[in-house]
Parts: structure tokens; sequence; C-alpha cells
């Protein structure tokens, strides 16, 4: 009798914890190549061949395309520069500058990946759309609210995910050399 | 006492587990119906160039992607004959990304790496690039980047970045004009 009890439970347990580890890889971990500089991260290698086990894992669930080195490298932050989780209640001051590259670009998500409708119709920005200082840094306005600038909109219903795409990098072939100093901060202001 | 009797397929149950763990992790790329290989080539034919409509709010057919790149895409089987990928040149950035069936990126590349302004690309598996090379006349230059696909089946992805929202019409354009079709090997 102690013996069934104790295959059941066996099986119970490989089930529950080994299928739960997976679960909790897919859905909320990410590879291990993952470099992060500052607020942002980037994984050069995700959605390659050449990914590690779990980032294959991850980017099989998510039907993501990540940006491959032949194109360039992608920056992603779901926090900002205090470690606390973008929202769309909370206006946010991305700014500084970025490693060369032939065009940018910065676009607002959602956590699934979505970006969400705005009376302004504008979802990103690229590197020739916004104004700069005359030192070449810039500075981008993210708020559910109208701002003068550089304003990239915002539903204040909305979770947040900022990703930078830089085509045509350099830097795509040097990540670890990566600094906060040559990436922009993101700066919370007023929240609603 | 019973209950220390139970300790070994505690042990058991994890170690079960633990199994289970990484080869659910292993084989979950090759049974996912949700990655973008998956997804894109269940959108249109094979071997044929597909333009997909502009990513609209909380429309886009895949999650992050960028809303400036206009998108082309060609679900290729090349089991038969190789792929030619054609592109003309132009002033916008365009990236060819490919990716084989069962998931995975195993070339991209940008127009940077043109050959006379324009990109043109063979894709072929191991055999057929052997014949490929075999064929080729000693005294001439080869114009084409050539590409071996690890697996017969996967899509190619075309894709131009506008540089600016009033430009993006000129990315659809630069996608629709590139081509993507079998071709006899010579």
């Amino acid at each position: 009798m102690i013996h069934i009890v104790g295959f059941f439970m066996a099986i119970f347990i490989a089930a529950t914890s080994g299928l739960g580890l997976t679960w909790l890889a897919v859905n909320l971990g990410h590879g291990f190549d993952q470099v992060r500089v500052g607020s942002w991260s980037t994984s050069p290698k995700a959605g390659t061949l050449e990914s590690d086990p779990y980032s294959k894992a991850v980017i099989a669930r998510s039907g993501e395309i990540p940006m491959s080195a032949g194109e360039g490298l992608a920056l992603r932050s779901d926090r900002d520069d205090g470690g606390a989780p973008l929202t769309g209640r909370c206006t946010y001051v991305v700014k500084g500058s970025l490693p060369p590259a032939r065009l940018w670009t910065l676009t607002a998500y959602d956590d699934a990946g979505a970006f969400r409708d705005n009376p302004a119709h504008r979802y990103s920005f690229t590197s020739s759309e916004i104004v700069r200082d005359a030192d070449g840094s810039f500075e981008i306005t993210v708020s559910p609210e109208v701002k003068a600038g550089n304003w990239l909109p915002v539903d204040r219903e909305q979770s947040l995910v900022l990703v930078i795409r830089l085509y045509d990098t350099p830097a795509s072939s040097s990540v670890s050399q990566l600094g906060t100093q040559m990436i922009p901060k993101i700066e919370r202001k007023a929240c609603l | 006492m019973p209950v220390t009797r139970l300790w070994p397929w505690l042990f058991a149950g994890l170690f079960l587990g633990g199994i289970a763990h990484l080869v659910s992790i292993l084989i979950l790329p090759s049974v996912s119906r949700q990655d973008a290989t998956s997804i894109l080539r269940a959108l249109g034919p094979i071997n044929t160039l597909l333009t997909l409509p502009r990513s609209r709010p909380q429309a886009s057919v895949i999650p992050f992607g960028d809303p400036n790149a206009a998108v082309a895409i060609c679900p290729f089987d090349i089991t038969a004959m190789p792929l030619r990928i054609r592109a003309p040149a132009g002033d916008t950035i365009l990236t060819l990304t490919f990716m084989q069936g069962g998931g995975g990126i195993f070339y991209s590349l940008s127009d940077k790496a043109n050959l006379k302004g324009a990109l043109d690309v063979r894709l072929a598996t191991d055999d057929q690039l052997q014949t490929i090379e075999g064929n080729d006349p000693e005294d001439q230059t080869i114009t084409e980047l050539r590409i071996r696909a690890p697996r017969a089946t996967g899509v190619v992805l075309i894709r131009a970045i506008s540089s600016e929202a009033a430009l993006y019409p000129d990315a659809e354009r630069r996608v629709a004009a590139a081509s993507c079709a079998p071709e006899r090997i010579q």
C-alpha cells in the first residue's frame, strides 16, 4: 500500500515540479545570453540556432522574431532607472545617446508585444524624426498626456515595454562593451 | 514509520521532475505551433512572395514587430530546387531574415551586404550547393550570395525600414519589388 501511495506521489511531484519549472522558465524567463546594461537588456543570440535551449523555448512560445546580428541590435526595457516596472500611467523621459547606427527606432509596446492606438497614431520614433540637442543627444517623453518636443504617446491603461532597434550597428558585434553612458536613461516623472 | 518510507519516492519524483523539465524545454521548439516560422508559413503559398499588411494597433501578425518596417514573407520549400531571392537597390534599409522550420534564424543580413546595389541571394541545401559550385565557370566571379539552409523548409522575411513615417510607402514599394522563386540549377 505504501509503495502505491509513494509511486503516485512520485509521479505527481515529477509532473508538477518538472512541467511547472518549464512553464515558469518559458513564461517568465529569458535565455542565458541576456546582457543587462542600465535599465536595458539585450540578447544578441536570441532566435538564432546558436541560442541556448531556454532561449529557444521562450522564443518558440512567444512567436517573436528577435533581431539578429546581421540586422543590428535590439535593446528592451520594462523598468525605469529606479527599478520600478514601466506603466502607461507614468511619464518617462528617455534621454541620452546611442551607439552609431544607420537608423534606430524606439517603439512602445504592451507586455504582449502589441502597440496601443492613440489619437496621434504614433507608436514609434526613428532617429531621423527626433529633434536633438546640439551635442547630438536626445530626449523622448513617453507619456499618456500631450507633451512638447519628442512625445511618444501611450495608453494609460497599458503595461509598457520599450524597445530600441539599432539597424546596421557595429555595436551588435561588441555587446559586452556597451556601457551605461552609451545608452539612454529612463527617468520616471509624474504618474496619474 | 511508514512516512519515512516515502522519502525515496519523494526523491525519485524530484529526479524525474528534473528530467521532465529538461526534456520538455528541449522538445518545445519542435512541437510549438506558436513560433514565428509556423505562424508565417500558414499565411501564404510556398515559394511565393507575400507582402503583409502594415502592423496596426493590436493587429500585428508577430508580437514586438517594428511598426516602421514594411514586411514581405516567402515561405519556402527547397527540396526540389534552390530558391532565388532578389531585392533591388534603394535608399531604405532592407533586411533579409532566414528562418528554418521548427524555429530558429539561420542567417540574416542587411542591404549593406549588397552586390552592385541589389541583393541577389541563392538559398540552397548542402547537396544543391555542391552541385552549384561544381558548375561554376572558373574564370567568372560570383555575384550572388549563397546561403546554405540547414533544413529544406522555412520562411524568408524581407523587411524595409522607413526612416520617417511619411516614407513608409517607399518601404512598402521596396519590399513589393523583391522577388522569390524556385530556380533550377543550370
